[in-house]
């Protein structure tokens, strides 16, 4: 019953874009592919999970890397040029 | 009877005539040239041209079938909307790196041995380093010395490559490998076209330097390296395994740092990354739709990358910045320039009814097709990762995501909208008549992209990934950061190199002056005193015309001494063509 409640306090455009998606589902009941690539592609629905899985999963992996080990600070390489230059032109 | 008319000649001959013209009048000529080029091409008939005989080599500069046409087509096409959009430079170096680059990439496409490829393959990566280095920013000199150093990396693996391979078959030619037979030799040359490619790991030059070129020199550069790349990957090593999985691999490496990326044409060249990848797979792969699918795909990925470049460029070129931290809020006064941006970035997702969908989609149903389920599977994942970070994440937090923040913007010339019209309209087409682009393709086509399911699939695909966005757009906000990449190993190497000149080596040489002091100057003294009686007594009359001659050479050559390794390159190069016509001529 919470879910539907949320869902009414969610703005216009957000009720018509899950409007838009809850139909495509639909159609996947009668729309569906003759000769599926693999078994998981006849289940209605399939690649709708699978766009909303990925999607979050690759924001949570890679906004998750980039805090962790692969995000420096914008000047991480400049600072080593800036000095290297400096370097240069004393050798000059 | 029509005629064979190079291309590279029309581009190199503007390039000669803008260098001397001023450039008010000389910036009228590129997109002459270009459109010119699109009718050469389309008149030109297939076959064997412009063989000539040099230096006893047999060079053969004219392979026109269609391979090599499908690529010609849209290099043409994508130099007349480049040159529209770069209409308004007043900097003639631009317009004449611009000329030559495309003039190599021509002739790239159309070369049958591989020492004519060679010599057009470095033309490109010569003049697109002057396309980095002309925006004349501290940032775009080092990152132009970077493009440049990794360029003659692979320049010179191909080199290797093809003289090994000259040794041991007796023969220049560019033809298909086998992947059974492929040889050493074959390796490295296919590892120097790759860097090009920017299979991964070899990509970083790319997400390092095209953010740093100039507005223009991006456009250029996103259609042309890497497209000519894979056109040789086709033309040479279709169905090698390995490029199969690297292509899917680079699909995923692309998307992921694209979705934690800042600056927007930073990420847009993740992106190359990326659809180049669904190209590399379907060379790979190697069976004729999926071959297919890489020729459709470069040829729409060049119309809807150029036109990301552009609407991109045109926000770094009005506002100043293409950090997303920086923008925001900009639809108001920016609405067109959303509205291009949009057509490409609806391209790019393959939504129905735009170019990417008709082209992608013929690879990842190959890639199926030939039971290479997993490939698939990891082209799919690309798909939703270039909808989530190009078609949603970059727009939103560009556009809209806050209040506008007031920068003052540069008027946009009216040349830029026209180029962005034309590639907007051309991504529409071809997404409404795909059979424009399946007749040029080099197999016969009998997939069909508008199906229900098809269609079905690929909304609900991109659907559901524009609700995972609303569910995670808090998490997605973009972050002032520099995200580690690959150029950081590259970049390791070079500070080494340089640690080893001051430490070791300058030690040697510090050592090495400290003797000559002490030993070697103190002879040289005696040995001088005894030539300058030698000199006073006899030889002053005869010598004093020749000193004079030397100082003036001297005082010439100094002039040359900048200190600036873009001259000596510019100087090298021109010294390297009078040379080179020197011994054609004579």
């Amino acid at each position: 019953m919470s879910f539907f409640k949320q869902l009414m306090q969610e703005p216009f455009l957000a009720k018509a874009m899950y409007a838009v998606l809850a139909a495509m589902v639909v159609l996947n009941l009668f729309i569906y592919p003759y000769n599926p690539h693999f078994f998981a592609e006849k289940i209605p629905g399939f690649w709708a999970a699978f766009g909303l899985g990925v999607a979050v999963a690759l924001a949570r992996l890679a906004k998750g890397a980039a805090h962790t080990f692969l995000g420096k600070d914008p000047d991480f390489y400049s600072k080593f040029d800036n000095k290297s230059s400096e370097v240069l032109k004393e050798t000059k | 009877m029509t005629e064979f008319i190079h291309p590279s000649i029309l581009f190199a001959g503007c390039a000669l005539i803008v260098i001397f013209l001023p450039v008010s009048i000389g910036r009228w000529f590129p997109p002459v040239a270009a459109s010119m080029a699109v009718l050469a091409v389309l008149i030109m008939p297939q076959g064997s041209h412009a063989t000539v005989n040099y230096l006893g080599l047999t060079l053969s500069m004219g392979r026109v079938d269609a391979l090599s046409l499908v690529f010609a087509h849209v290099f043409a096409i994508q130099a007349v909307i480049g040159f529209i959009f770069a209409f308004h430079i007043e900097d003639r170096a631009q317009h004449v790196a611009a000329l030559m680059y495309i003039a190599g990439a021509f002739g790239s496409v159309f070369a049958a041995d591989y020492l004519t490829l060679f010599i057009f393959w470095e033309m490109m990566s010569v003049s697109s380093t002057f396309l980095v280095w002309l925006r004349r920013t501290p940032a775009s000199t080092n990152s132009g010395f970077r493009y440049f150093l990794f360029h003659t990396i692979g320049g010179l693996m191909l080199l290797a490559g093809l003289l090994l391979r000259y040794k041991a078959t007796g023969s220049f030619a560019f033809d298909s490998v086998l992947p059974a037979s492929a040889q050493f030799y074959d390796y490295l040359i296919m590892t120097g076209f790759c860097v090009n490619a920017a299979v991964i790991p070899l990509h970083a030059w790319l997400t390092d330097a095209y953010p740093e070129a100039t507005v223009t020199g991006a456009v250029f550069m996103s259609a042309f390296t890497t497209k000519t790349a894979v056109y040789v990957l086709i033309r040479g090593f279709s169905g090698f395994e390995i490029l199969g999985i690297m292509g899917t691999l680079m699909t995923l490496y692309g998307v992921f740092y694209a979705t934690i990326e800042n600056d927007a044409r930073r990420i847009l060249a993740y992106h190359i990354v990326s659809q180049v990848g669904y190209m590399v797979a379907g060379i790979g792969i190697g069976t004729a739709m999926t071959v297919n699918g890489a020729c459709a795909h470069a040829y729409a990925h060049i119309l809807y990358k150029g036109l990301l470049f552009m609407s991109a460029g045109t926000l770094l070129y009005a506002a100043g910045t293409s950090r997303l931290t920086e923008l925001g809020g900009l639809f108001q006064r920016m609405p067109l320039v959303f509205f291009w941006y949009m057509i490409a970035a609806v391209s790019i997702s393959g939504v129905p009814l735009f170019s990417g969908f008709v082209s992608k989609t013929i690879t990842i149903a190959g890639a199926a097709e030939a039971h290479h389920l997993w490939l698939a599977i990891g082209l799919e994942i690309a798909a939703v990762g270039t909808f989530l970070s190009v078609g949603i994440k970059l727009p939103y937090f560009a556009f809209f995501a806050k209040k506008d923040p007031g920068m003052e913007l540069a008027p946009i010339p009216v040349n830029m909208h026209i180029a962005m019209g034309i590639a907007g309209f051309l991504c529409f087409f071809i997404g409404i008549y795909p059979n424009f682009l399946y007749t040029l393709l080099p197999h016969s086509v009998e997939y069909v992209p508008y199906t229900p399911w098809h269609v079905l699939q690929s909304s609900m695909l991109l659907g559901f990934t524009g609700l995972g966005f609303y569910f995670m757009r808090h998490k997605l906000k973009p972050e002032a950061k520099l995200n580690l990449d690959f150029d950081y190993f590259y970049r390791m190497v070079g500070r080494s190199v340089l640690a080893f000149a001051r430490r070791p080596v300058e030690a040697i040489d510090v050592w090495w002056g400290e003797f000559y002091r002490i030993g070697g100057l103190k002879g040289l003294l005696k040995m001088a005193a005894g030539s300058a009686w030698f000199d006073k007594s006899a030889i002053d009359g005869v010598v004093d015309g020749s000193a004079y001659t030397v100082q003036k050479i001297g005082r010439f050559s100094s002039l040359t001494q900048s200190g600036r390794l873009q001259d000596y390159l510019s100087v090298a190069i021109v010294v390297a063509l009078s040379v080179f016509a020197l011994i054609w001529f004579i």
